[in-house]
């Protein structure tokens, strides 16, 4: 009997993997193979014509400005949006594990969001920040304050990081609450009797449990973030004012389906794909060492 | 109705779906419903639905299929559904498949990556701004020219029948017609009569009648008093078209792909300038790059907004509150003693190569179909798009429609103004929706009060350029 | 803690939670009454069915909502079984390569499909599916993000377990089955809430990869509503939105319970 659980057999595990790999092979590498080679195209629509430029797609990237100021919207639009709704879902799941009784109604209230469509959530936000129409704005504009997310590129910043973490909110609090509820009584009752305050509890004992839930939810966020927020962009900015919204992945979604330009947006989504490659490296290395699963 | 309704579902020829789809819903809910709220719609409906059942059930097999893709969703789309099913109903040979393929940008996306695979669809509705970009297939073989398409179905096809300012935008440099227009509009002045009334104000003609209006309007009370959508089309495309000024070299590009860009003459950035003076004094508020601003006007926030004529079937049904009107684009007297005609948008209608010729003799016969007076008048009189032909002009003329609704006529008298010249007839430029986004992008910086109109200017003519080349070299 | 500092606590939260549903809120009190009320509120403002009847009727949505329900379906079946058989070889099989298989599986999760979208058009095609649910949904069928959870999860499942089971005769896949696959079941749900929901509303390449009504997803049917120009009714647009997003919501309710509590029970780590 070996000691440690990790079978041997020559040929097991690759059959298990075979679907996987088949299914990658023809909808993943083969055409991420072919992304990578026309990012070193400039190529038309139709694709009539491919000429060979080498570096020249990354190289007019690198030397646009709105490319570069890209890359920090991007970072400010990632982080904030993934700060703002698990800093919201930890709050409403500490509020829900406390209040048990109403949690039912709680609970299905806030998953709701959730189940709307990203590009539905922005035309719903678009509609609530509406200058002109938006009841939000209007009630911004009782309180004095001038809303126009259509000139004010801070504001139109801030909406579509209110509205993308909006939707996601519902799924940190889900994994939040379930994390709090499988936190012992016994261990929180032991503090109170050392006369230890909420927020001290709360700081030494509760959240510490919550860190392995809390970097899988970052990742989740951060991806979220970064890979499907486009289409709230599209449907509300477009990028605008100015490119204050415009984001790496709305610049490879504009460049490609509505530019037509399949070398560029190549070359953008490679790019994109190294940053997010060490990212994630970087992340998953770090978490596996300092949480112990 | 129901009965009607069933019937004409199965005579869509769907077998196992229309199956489970009357088990799925007592309604019809493969088919299109038609225009809800207007009676006379439902009645054309019927007629139509009853004409389909008796001729297109029993043949649809035999009929050569046609695949039309287009980028019409709402009442737009059943509209153009209808038009496909119509014509499919009254011919013995050929059935045209209309589908709604997403907005004009999927549409197109969806049609390139067919082709690139082999399955590309016959006809294909395309924006104004992806001419350049069709164009360039066309010489590569991947387009069938409606000139041609015409010719070899046999169909006597005269061109003068249609509007020149409607179909210079889509013609070779030989004047042959490329593809068809189908929808089609052009910028208005749109005004709050109301408030124009209240104010003691005429409806203003020229730019600085449109300021000084603004300004009492604003002492009136009305909160924004001008504004504009699609700020390229509405102020750089056009206004550069109607004081006959050139937008680009090469004839706005219709010349060859290596024209450049000359947007950042005194004239425009005058013009923009202006307008960023009346933004700080409070006269114009910037309401978004597309139709978003639409709204404003709607509300009475706004008295004075330029934008598409095309708006004038939802304001019609939008509007209660006040009495609207649509009147030309005001002209800047500095810069030209009289206008000469604007230009259009919107969609044409673009045929794909690598079919069978049974199939591209039913798109003549289709495309035949759709220019036809009547068609053009109903779509034209329901939906504000320009009608294509004189004849469907005046057959709305002598229905009475401009005395009913008055002002329609006003999109149809800006493009036949005056023969278009080079500076009229239409733009032509490659990676066109891209230079778009830069104009937006740099006219927001305006609006923003962070650049003035010529630094501005400038730098989106060097962007814009830049993208030119690039078109240029991929093509 | 007093009594009314936990009051006060509970009430700022309920604060919190109202602003996050008001959105919806208003989206549900715009979907309900006519278009006259929207911005205007008061409590006798007319009860009507008109928006959604209107947005019902605007597509066949009784087809799309079975295309969707069958696409979402499928996918969730053929992810699971694609994803428990890599995940389990990556979590307890030493082979060669291994490392750099589980390297490419990462590098899946982090790029958008979409981006891939005229190759991937192209392939389908070769394959003569062009216009199909199997087409919409199988570039999708495999995931490195299920695969990343569900061997993390499989990491975590004590060794005794499976010597157990191994004396008692059981092969590799009986105890994939008996053993890992139960104990995984909180990491099944949370995984599936994620993927369901991404596939309800994903848009794009089911748009691209259909032409007709029998193959189409209820986003495509919704998105003859997005279209700001043409002088959009709120009030439809909204009903329309809570109609598509209501079944998958009342889905999540049915899940919800039965995901917490089987987190409390195995914890998720």
């Amino acid at each position: 009997m070996q000691k440690r659980v990790i079978f041997r057999s020559a040929w097991l595990p690759y059959l298990l993997l075979l679907p996987q790999i088949a299914v990658t092979l023809i909808f993943f590498f083969w055409p991420a193979y072919q992304a990578l080679e026309s990012s070193f195209f400039i190529e038309d629509a139709f694709g009539f014509s491919r000429d060979w430029v080498g570096l020249q797609n990354y190289a007019e990237l690198f030397r646009d400005e709105g490319y570069i100021r890209s890359f920090r919207t991007t970072l400010v639009f990632g982080l904030s949006v993934a700060a703002l709704s698990l800093s919201v879902a930890l709050v409403l799941a500490v509020a829900a594990n406390r209040v048990l009784h109403a949690a039912t109604a709680y609970r299905t209230l806030l998953i709701w969001p959730y189940a709307v469509a990203p590009a539905l959530a922005g035309v719903i936000w678009y509609f609530l920040m509406n200058p002109s129409l938006g009841i939000v704005a209007y009630w911004l504009k009782l309180m004095g304050y001038d809303w126009n997310h259509y000139v004010n590129g801070d504001q139109a910043l801030l909406m579509v990081i209110v509205a993308a973490a909006w939707k996601q909110v519902s799924y940190n609090f889900l994994f939040f609450l379930a994390g709090l509820q499988s936190i012992p009584k016994s261990m929180l009752e032991a503090a109170a009797i050392d006369r230890a305050g909420p927020m001290r509890r709360f700081w030494s004992i509760t959240f510490p449990l919550l860190t392995p839930t809390t970097f899988f939810l970052l990742v989740v966020n951060l991806v979220y973030a970064f890979f499907e927020t486009f289409s709230l962009i599209h449907a509300t900015t477009e990028g605008g004012p100015y490119d204050s919204t415009s984001i790496l992945v709305f610049r490879v979604y504009n460049t490609g389906f509505v530019g037509q330009d399949y070398g560029s947006s190549a070359a953008q989504s490679v790019i994109l794909m190294i940053m997010v490659v060490l990212m994630t490296f970087f992340q998953f290395r770090f978490v596996e060492r300092k949480v112990n699963y | 109705m129901s009965v009607t309704e069933s019937l004409y579902c199965s005579a869509r020829g769907d077998n196992i779906v229309s199956y489970i789809n009357r088990h799925l819903s007592r309604r019809r809910p493969f088919c299109h419903r038609a225009w809800e709220s207007d009676m006379t719609f439902k009645t054309v409906i019927m007629a139509t639905a009853m004409t389909a059942v008796a001729t297109t059930s029993a043949m649809a097999a035999d009929k050569a299929e046609v695949q039309f893709w287009h980028a019409m969703g709402g009442a737009l789309g059943e509209l153009t559904d209808k038009f496909a099913a119509d014509f499919s109903a009254s011919s013995d040979t050929c059935h045209i498949n209309a589908t709604y393929k997403g907005n004009y940008t999927e549409n197109m996306t969806a049609a390139i990556a067919a082709f690139r695979a082999g399955e590309q669809p016959h006809i294909v509705q395309v924006f104004e701004v992806g001419t350049a970009t069709m164009m360039a297939a066309e010489d590569k073989g991947a387009v069938y020219p409606v000139y041609k398409l015409m010719k070899d179905a046999g169909i006597d096809f005269d061109q003068s029948a249609y509007l020149p300012a409607v179909i210079s935008y889509y013609t070779d440099t030989e004047n042959n017609l490329l593809s068809l227009p189908f929808n089609s509009s052009t910028p208005v002045l749109w005004y709050n009569k109301t408030a124009l009334d209240a104010a003691g104000l005429a409806v203003p003609t020229t730019w600085d009648e449109v300021e000084a209006a603004a300004r009492a309007l604003k002492a009136n009370g009305v909160a924004k008093p001008f504004s504009f959508g699609w700020q390229s089309w509405t102020q750089i495309e056009n206004f550069s078209a109607w004081h006959d000024i050139e937008m680009g070299t090469k004839e706005n590009g219709f010349g060859g792909l290596d024209t450049e860009f000359t947007f950042n003459n005194d004239a425009v950035v005058n013009h923009i300038q202006r307008i960023a003076d009346m933004g700080k004094e409070g006269l114009f508020v910037y309401g978004g790059r597309r139709g978003d601003s639409r709204g404003m006007f709607t509300s009475g926030e706004t008295a004075l907004w330029i934008n598409s004529s095309a708006y004038y079937g939802g304001f019609k049904k939008d509007i209660a509150d006040f009495e609207f009107g649509q009147t030309m684009l005001p002209l800047d007297t500095a810069i030209a003693d009289a206008p000469q005609n604007s230009i259009i948008g919107g969609a044409t209608l673009w045929v794909l190569n690598g079919h069978d010729a049974p199939e591209y003799k039913c798109t003549a016969e289709f495309f035949q179909y759709l220019s036809e007076p009547e068609q053009q008048a109903m779509w034209h009189q329901n939906t504000g798009y320009v009608p294509i032909t004189t004849a469907a002009y005046e057959l709305s003329n002598t229905q009475g429609f401009y005395e009913t609704d008055p002002g329609t006529d006003t999109a149809i008298k800006e493009l036949s103004l005056n023969a278009p010249t080079p500076n009229s007839k239409g733009v032509r430029f490659g990676n066109f929706v891209q230079i778009r986004d830069v104009i937006n992008e740099e006219l927001e910086a305006v609006w923003a009060g962070d650049k003035d109109a010529k630094t501005a200017m400038d730098t989106a003519v060097e962007r814009s350029n830049a993208l030119l080349r690039k078109f240029e070299a991929a093509n | 803690m007093t009594g009314f500092d936990r009051h006060l606590q509970t009430f700022g939260a309920l604060i919190l939670a109202a602003l996050w549903v008001l959105p919806l809120a208003y989206a549900i009190w715009t979907a309900i009454h006519p278009a006259a009320y929207e911005a205007h509120f008061v409590l006798n403002a007319p009860l009507t069915t008109d928006n959604f009847v209107k947005a019902w009727n605007a597509a066949p949505f009784a087809r799309y909502f079975l295309n969707t329900f069958v696409l979402v379906t499928a996918i969730l079946a053929a992810q699971f079984i694609l994803c428990t058989l890599a995940a389990y070889a990556f979590a307890r099989y030493r082979f060669p390569g291994r490392g750099f298989l589980f390297f490419l599986v990462l590098l899946q999760l982090l790029v958008m499909p979409d981006i891939l979208i005229v190759e991937n058009y192209r392939m389908i095609h070769s394959l003569g599916l062009v216009d199909t649910i199997t087409a919409i949904g199988l570039p999708y069928a495999a995931s490195g993000f299920g695969i990343f959870l569900i061997r993390q999860t499989f990491l975590t499942i004590p060794t005794e377990l499976d010597d157990a089971a191994r004396i008692e005769g059981a092969g590799p896949l009986t105890i994939l089955w008996r053993v890992y696959v139960p104990l995984a079941r909180p990491t099944y749900l949370a995984y599936g809430l994620v993927s369901v929901s991404h596939h309800w509303n994903n848009f794009l390449w089911p748009l691209i990869v259909t032409n007709s009504v029998e193959t189409r997803p209820v986003t495509v049917g919704l998105s003859i509503f997005s279209t700001i120009d043409a002088g959009v009714e709120w009030s439809v647009i909204n009903a329309a939105t809570l109609m598509t997003s209501g079944p998958l919501l009342i889905g999540f309710l049915l899940f919800q319970r039965q995901f917490v509590q089987s987190f409390m029970r195995a914890g998720i780590k």
